[in-house]
């Protein structure tokens, strides 16, 4: 769901690099209490979303998705680690592998990245008290679904074009990358407590 | 020390497994841009890419991993540093 260069007017392009800078100055300076020798944790749950990220999984009609991993983070490590892990990840791709364009660096970060770690850490944590499966699982599609639905509503004002179709096929299609997101969020965050059982949070 | 180096190699371990059974099918927002008629006009070459053969993609990937690594791991000691 990476935008490319040319999808957004300037405007678009000016407010979500502004929303993206003060948001990621805002999460550092919450992670200043963040523990020495939790630093090697985060830099190893960049570098796996970053490999995740390359792996894409089908979805219907020659469609495909991966994994974003915002909330998968969040969940792990709190939302401002999750912050600072999707803006390295996405500075990477961006700069050096040409995954989304570097106009859109702000939106992208803001959408893969801000959105599921706030959103995504507060629905889990509203839902964790009902069931641990339904909060990650919820937590993780409603991530991909609304970064989905914000980069439409960014695109669409950027550009003239049909914003309901826009829309339409963006959320239909990220309604289903959700449920794959869901289902490894679900396996990770699992596999990586039972694997790391003292993991703890990051200040949150 | 010995804890990072086994976590990138598990990670690195995991995507050689992953690899061949990724999708090369266009995203869902490459999927929309498609259907209504968007195209990208890039402003910026990148330098690098996934690489097409799985060896490549391998390749490419160590490298990103390893660089995301040092990016993540260079900008939380910066701002516990600041």
């Amino acid at each position: 769901m990476h935008i490319p260069d040319g999808l957004l007017s300037m405007p678009v392009i000016v407010v979500t690099y502004a929303i993206m800078i003060a948001v990621v100055a805002y999460s550092a300076k919450k992670l200043k209490n963040l523990p020495e020798n939790k630093i090697p944790l985060l830099g190893l749950f960049a570098a796996g979303i970053f490999a995740a990220q390359m792996v894409n999984f089908p979805i219907i009609g020659g469609v495909s998705g991966h994994l974003l991993g915002a909330t998968l983070v969040a969940i792990l490590l709190g939302p401002y680690a999750a912050v600072l892990i999707m803006t390295a990840v996405l500075i990477i791709q961006t700069l050096l592998f040409g995954d989304g364009g570097i106009t859109a660096l702000g939106a992208n970060i803001l959408n893969m990245g801000i959105l599921g770690a706030f959103l995504g850490y507060t629905v889990y944590t509203k839902l964790k008290g009902i069931n641990e499966i339904v909060a990650i699982g919820v937590a993780s599609w409603l991530s991909v679904f609304l970064a989905a639905v914000l980069a439409a509503i960014e695109i669409g004002i950027s550009k003239s074009l049909p914003f309901g179709k826009v829309l339409t096929l963006m959320a239909s299609y990220h309604a289903i990358i959700g449920i794959g997101e869901a289902i490894l969020t679900i396996i990770i965050v699992q596999a990586v407590r039972a694997k790391l059982p003292e993991i703890g949070g990051v200040p949150a | 020390m010995k804890t990072i180096v086994k976590g990138l190699i598990i990670i690195i371990i995991l995507l050689a497994i992953a690899l061949p059974f990724a999708s090369n099918n266009p995203d869902g927002l490459e999927a929309t841009m498609e259907k209504v008629g968007l195209e990208e006009h890039p402003v910026y070459e990148a330098p690098l890419d996934y690489g097409e053969t799985w060896g490549q993609s391998i390749v490419m990937g160590m490298i990103g991993i390893i660089l995301v690594f040092g990016v993540s791991y260079g900008l939380a000691k910066l701002i516990k540093g600041a």
